[in-house]
């Protein structure tokens, strides 16, 4: 672990990303404070550009878009947290038993997760959401319901290389269940390679909410970037300012989730890690002079 | 090899079979009357009532499911009321479109973005490997749809080089000029292409420096190869695969990503149809939709899987 902790902490990406993933916490956990009473109250002009009194300017209907964007982060953070943490839940359940078991469990689970794994999952969730209606916590959890394979294709591989370990076989001998073995044992030994994934799938999860919400497909209850996204599309030319915000936000978080996640795999595959020696033929050609 | 495609087609049909079940009992299940998710909100109450006689809606779940999946066997996929086709002709429709905007985004994501990866590691830890990996980075946390609209901000409003939308522009039943199909498809491509464009670059970057680290390298430069010919021939050519099962693994992330763009640039594909038919709640085209597409995605990666086979000769089909 202090290894991987060496890895992590030399990793200059990842404690970019990290910092950036902070600002945008304490920008959700302040919201009451940044932008207090309602970010979906209608008392401004329509259309005034940024500056002045209304710092990102006011949308269509004369809200004010920077309450809009601090209220939405909080969305995103949901579904981050939320779908990614559905995903981690099944996929670790669903993983660990199809590993542990193996046999006829392990078959139908792995044909199920090769199905999830195939289907184009946004046009999926865009028809469950047309057909049941776009509640908050719903989507949450049907986005994180297409993501949990490739977190139970991690933890089947790697129940499947601990299972016949020491450890694991003590804890039989002292009388173990199988979930206790699995669960208690098992999983919290390969939790690093899942929370890697679940980080990237924080990305996934953000994206389509905001994908969805672009496409007008969102919980109109709740003020989200992808939803102002929605509407300053038809005003792209006269009110820019509607469509940049709301986008640079989601790229900000996007990177950062990307930064960390990609840092986490990197510390988690030591053929990736930055290397201090350069193979050979990955250094710089040398010319025959020099050489 | 015949062997080989027919058991993988074997292998498919479950997962086809799955996803149609899967299809209907979504259908089963909503909220709301069976029969109007069978034709659409736009649909007249007589063909409602039709339809439940027709789909067996008052009949028992495993009839229902049998009547389902003969007329889909028969290519029925129902009857849009938007307009007023059947669904599979309106598909059929949309078809060419979303090809040509997802191939040829392919066809130079694939070769650049190998390309871009291939120098990245090949002057690994250098300002170049530094900038290309942080500028894909950043381009790959870019939402492809907000790509689109920036796009349309600056060549379509600002700078009015390209048109914004659209296919063609109206020709009054003149023949469409292929140029002008080609000024439409600039900014829709463009940014589709982008959208892929990190994927391939660093799938290539990651397996060409694993590739670079296995013994068969440094058996290549112990025979005296020199390093430009055991970069091209050994570590390039290995890295090429992981290349493969990524662009047949990131096959529905492209439709999806076609979809967004479709929808941005209202260009008249399979995308863009879906996304109407959200707006106009005309659940047979979306239903069939998700269908076809999902088809497409699975018959994509059989496809992949092949050329796999084909390009590394350690795999043995049979």
């Amino acid at each position: 672990m202090s290894d991987l902790a060496r890895a992590l902490r030399s990793n200059h990406q990842g404690i970019l990303g990290l910092a950036m993933l902070g600002a945008i916490f304490l920008i959700a956990i302040a919201s009451p404070l940044l932008a207090p009473g309602d970010p979906f109250r209608m008392d401004a002009t329509p259309f005034l550009p940024p500056g002045g009194g209304h710092l990102l300017g006011t949308d269509n209907i004369g809200r004010d878009v920077f309450a809009l964007m601090v209220h939405g982060t909080k969305v995103s953070l949901l579904f981050a947290f939320g779908a990614a943490g559905v995903s981690l839940v099944m996929g670790m359940v669903l993983g660990g038993v199809a590993g542990y078991y193996g046999g006829i469990i392990d078959d139908v689970i792995s044909r199920l997760s090769d199905a999830f794994l195939i289907i184009p999952r946004l046009f999926l969730i865009i028809v469950i959401v047309a057909l049941f209606g776009s509640q908050l916590w719903m989507v949450v959890f049907v986005i994180g319901a297409t993501l949990w394979p490739a977190n139970a294709r991690i933890m089947r591989a790697q129940v499947m290389s601990l299972r016949g370990r020491g450890f694991v076989q003590a804890a039989r001998v002292a009388g173990g269940g199988d979930g206790a073995i699995i669960f208690g044992q098992i999983a919290p030994n390969s939790l690093g390679p899942v929370l890697a994934n679940s980080v990237l799938q924080m990305a996934y999860a953000v994206l389509t909410e905001a994908s969805l919400a672009f496409l007008g497909l969102g919980d109109p209850n709740v003020p989200s970037w992808g939803q102002i996204l929605h509407s300053g599309q038809n005003y792209l030319s006269s009110a820019p300012w509607l469509m940049i915000f709301p986008g640079l936000a989601l790229a900000v978080l996007l990177l950062s989730l990307h930064l960390v996640g990609t840092a986490l795999v990197e510390a988690l595959n030591p053929k990736l890690r930055p290397v201090r020696r350069v193979p050979p033929m990955l250094r710089k050609p040398v010319s025959d002079k020099e050489a | 090899m015949a062997r080989y495609l027919f058991r993988r087609i074997v292998q498919i049909l479950p997962v086809v079979l799955a996803l149609v079940i899967f299809n209907f009992i979504l259908v089963r299940v909503a909220p709301g009357d069976p029969a109007t998710a069978l034709a659409g909100d736009n649909a007249p109450l007589e063909y409602i009532e039709a339809l439940r006689a027709s789909y067996g809606l008052n009949e028992p779940i495993l009839v229902q499911l049998s009547i389902y999946l003969h007329k889909l066997v028969q290519g029925d996929l129902g009857f849009s009321f938007a307009y007023r086709k059947p669904v599979l002709e309106v598909l059929l429709s949309r078809l060419y479109p979303t090809l040509l905007l997802v191939g040829v985004s392919q066809l130079i994501a694939i070769p650049l973005g190998i390309l871009l990866g291939a120098m990245a590691a090949r002057y690994r830890n250098s300002p170049l490997d530094t900038f290309i990996s942080s500028s894909m980075l950043v381009l790959y946390s870019i939402p492809v749809f907000w790509l689109g609209l920036v796009f349309i901000l600056f060549f379509a409003v600002q700078l009015q080089w390209l048109p914004s939308s659209g296919m063609m522009s109206f020709s009054y039943g003149r023949p469409p000029d292929p140029f002008d199909i080609v000024r439409h498809l600039a900014l829709p491509l463009s940014v589709l292409m982008l959208h892929s464009l990190p994927t391939y670059a660093r799938i290539t970057r990651e397996s060409v420096i694993e590739a670079a680290q296995d013994d068969s390298i440094i058996t290549a430069r112990a025979i005296g190869y020199s390093e430009q010919i055991v970069f091209r021939r050994f570590a390039l050519r290995n890295a090429l695969l992981p290349v493969t099962t990524v662009a047949g693994l990131s096959l529905s992330s492209l439709f999806a990503g076609a979809l967004l763009v479709e929808t941005v640039f209202a260009w008249p594909g399979m995308g863009r149809l879906m996304y109407d038919a959200v707006t106009q709640r005309d659940f047979p085209v979306l239903m069939g939709g998700f269908l076809f597409t999902s088809i497409m995605v699975i018959v994509g990666s059989l496809v992949t899987d092949i050329i796999y086979v084909y390009l590394d000769p350690r795999v043995v089909y049979k």
